[in-house]
């Protein structure tokens, strides 16, 4: 008996509350939308966050090291830009891809280059990176996109396939990435090095952290991710865009704020992100499919992106101190 | 002997440096275009240089308590579309119209300030979800399409095409609130306490000086600052649009850390040449027509550069050269 209420206890602690809301916003939409509730758009849904979970994979571990990076979609515009410009001059995918990536993770390279050899603080060297990245794109394709006549029959697949006609195969992929980048975050002495810098960094610099290492790796993955992220988005807009329309910068931002609701309160992490970014995106279809337009859900993302980033904030201070010192006095008890 | 490392302080190295990058910037547009060193074009390159540095004054004192905001543009697009609506939709005269279009710009203002010193959120996380959620309710006003309406007939368009002997409105908003700030920040006590917090928050704690109300004050300046400067820009377009102020971002921040990269710390007067170093290019590609993104290209460059140059440490290795020459001499 003690043990089930210990689990009860458990499964209603803020470990899991964004679970719980992402439960109740689908149960909502659910009842009021009969096309929601189907499977078929529940697999869209969980495929439209695919994109998502892989643009703000190196984002999250970027906040969670105690700084920022606003690049991504812009890097993710450049790429999808790269991509389709060396296609249609006859270059053969997998080169077409390898380059995009390159060319993104030289941005990366360049963010990291002015935070840790220049000292900028990171907003300020992103927002310079965002910048030129953009304009970069925009010069590539000359103000205007570029449409892809013909997509190749493999990335495709990655984007609209699905196994047994159900699962996205984007989907599958992301999960395995995002178990991957778990272990790392986890298990391995990056994630502690990580979550160090993002503690105390004069600290954890002079605990011989390799800062300037960890910093460099990560913007060149977040860069790379991007770039993955562009790749996937020129083949669903069949286009390469130099700046892609809607609120990418926005969804991604809040996935990893909302993230940080989870598992770590707190803290940005991967478990976290890869349910933020299901969440935006339920969010997003069932607005749409109850015909609401989007800029509600413009101002639901900012409430909730300001909500996640107080609980972050607060977790430090008192209240949450207490409740863990109390959980742990439990554990200690039993 | 005039002693030579007193005279070539790092201040008077990145002065003659940031001039000589303005002379060569000008001297280069004005050899491409014949119409760019023009009396008439100046007075244009000065209206658009009110519209940048007014959202960069803003910012420069939310820098100068050591934060950073990334709402100001979102909430000038709220601001801006209030006081469209007030014109278009309500039909009322343009001060109450502008008037409420401020009051918009300080409420959140407010908020940012609130969160971010009062709570202690992270500040750019915070002022990029309160800036969206602004930027949500800037589309309600006429579910995203543009304000219009009376435009022409209420008078509005005299708020940023009206003269005074001569001198265009902009001008004017332009000069008194670049002399007032001046006065506020470097001439009296309260604007010492903005660079005490910025510098070292604790200590400024300890001597007594209200931290949270300061960055309170910073965050309301910054984001009325950027409003008024929208609120400009909506009067000269001549229609209010929710996209119109997302374009001050990025020159706002370049104004801002050309100033710091030659002052080493954020001044009124730094601002201004950021400001007009970034609003003379973007005029001198205007005129030679090339395309918006080059013009990006260039800002974003500029502001890299600009902040790499500031972080080089000419002072230490000309300070031996001139010690050295010094000693040659003597």
């Amino acid at each position: 008996m003690k043990h089930i209420f210990s689990i009860i206890r458990k499964i209603f602690s803020t470990e899991y509350i964004l679970l719980w809301m992402l439960l109740i916003v689908i149960v909502f939409f659910s009842i009021q939308s009969p096309t929601f509730r189907t499977i078929t758009n529940l697999m869209t849904i969980l495929r439209q966050s695919g994109i998502i979970q892989i643009l703000v994979l190196g984002l999250t571990w970027i906040v969670a090291a105690g700084e920022f990076d606003v690049a991504f979609p812009d890097i993710a515009a450049l790429s999808s830009m790269v991509l389709v410009y060396f296609v249609t001059n006859g270059l053969a995918w997998g080169y077409a891809i390898l380059l995009a990536i390159l060319v993104s993770g030289l941005f990366g390279l360049i963010s990291g280059v002015l935070v840790n050899v220049f000292k900028f603080r990171a907003l300020i060297a992103t927002i310079g990176v965002a910048v030129i990245a953009k304009s970069t794109a925009y010069i590539i394709g000359r103000g205007s996109p570029i449409y892809l006549v013909n997509i190749n029959k493999t990335v495709e697949e990655i984007m609209f396939g699905r196994i047994g006609d159900l699962i996205p195969i984007l989907a599958v992929i992301v999960l395995v990435l995002y178990i991957g980048a778990t272990f790392l975050q986890n298990q391995t002495k990056l994630g502690q090095y990580l979550y160090a810098l993002g503690e105390n960094r004069e600290a954890a610099f002079e605990a011989g952290i390799p800062k300037n290492m960890i910093f460099y790796s990560f913007f060149i993955l977040s860069a790379a991710l991007a770039a993955g992220g562009g790749i996937l988005l020129a083949t669903s807009f069949s286009s390469g865009q130099p700046n892609f329309a809607g609120t990418l910068f926005i969804d991604g931002l809040t996935a990893v704020f909302l993230g940080a609701l989870m598992i770590k309160p707190g803290k940005p992490n991967v478990i976290g992100t890869y349910f933020g970014a299901i969440f935006i995106m339920v969010l997003g279809n069932g607005l749409t499919l109850l015909n609401i337009p989007f800029y509600y859900g413009l101002i639901i993302k900012g409430l909730l992106m300001t909500l996640g980033v107080a609980v972050v904030a607060f977790s430090g201070t008192d209240f949450f101190a207490n409740r863990r010192a109390k959980r742990a006095e439990e554990l200690a008890n039993q | 002997m005039v002693k030579l490392s007193k005279f070539f302080t790092r201040e008077v190295i990145s002065l003659v440096l940031f001039f000589l990058i303005l002379g060569i910037v000008m001297g280069v547009f004005s050899f491409l275009s014949p119409r760019f060193m023009t009396l008439d074009n100046m007075l244009r390159a000065l209206k658009h240089l009110s519209i940048t540095s007014l959202a960069a004054l803003g910012l420069t004192f939310v820098i100068a308590v050591g934060h950073a905001d990334m709402s100001f543009h979102f909430v000038s697009c709220f601001a801006a579309m209030t006081m469209s609506y007030f014109i278009g939709i309500l039909v009322w005269p343009p001060l109450p119209s502008i008037l409420f279009g401020i009051l918009a710009g300080l409420l959140f203002g407010l908020i940012n300030g609130f969160a971010v010193g009062k709570f202690k959120l992270p500040d750019m996380a915070a002022t990029i979800g309160i800036g969206t959620f602004s930027w949500g309710l800037a589309y309600l006003y006429n579910r995203g399409n543009y304000i219009y309406q009376n435009f022409l007939t209420s008078g509005i368009i005299q708020f940023s095409d009206g003269n005074w002997q001569g001198i265009p409105y902009p001008v004017i908003y332009l000069f008194v609130f670049y002399i007032l700030a001046y006065i506020l920040l470097h001439r009296t006590k309260f604007g010492r306490g903005f660079y005490a917090v910025g510098s070292n928050r604790i200590a400024a704690k300890f001597s007594g000086i209200k931290v949270q109300h300061y960055i309170i004050a910073a965050f309301i300046l910054s984001n009325v600052l950027a409003s008024f400067s929208n609120m400009v820009m909506t009067a000269a377009q001549g229609n209010g649009n929710v996209k119109g102020g997302l374009i001050l971002l990025m020159p706002a921040y370049s104004a801002v850390f050309i100033g710091v990269s030659v002052f080493k710390k954020p001044t009124i007067i730094g601002t201004f040449f950021g400001a007009f170093l970034v609003s003379i290019m973007q005029n001198g590609f205007t005129l030679i027509s090339s395309p918006f993104y080059i013009m990006d290209l260039v800002v974003g460059l500029t502001l890299i550069i600009s902040i790499i140059i500031s972080r080089i440490e000419i002072k230490k290795n000309l300070n031996k050269t001139v010690i050295a020459i010094q000693d040659g001499i003597s």
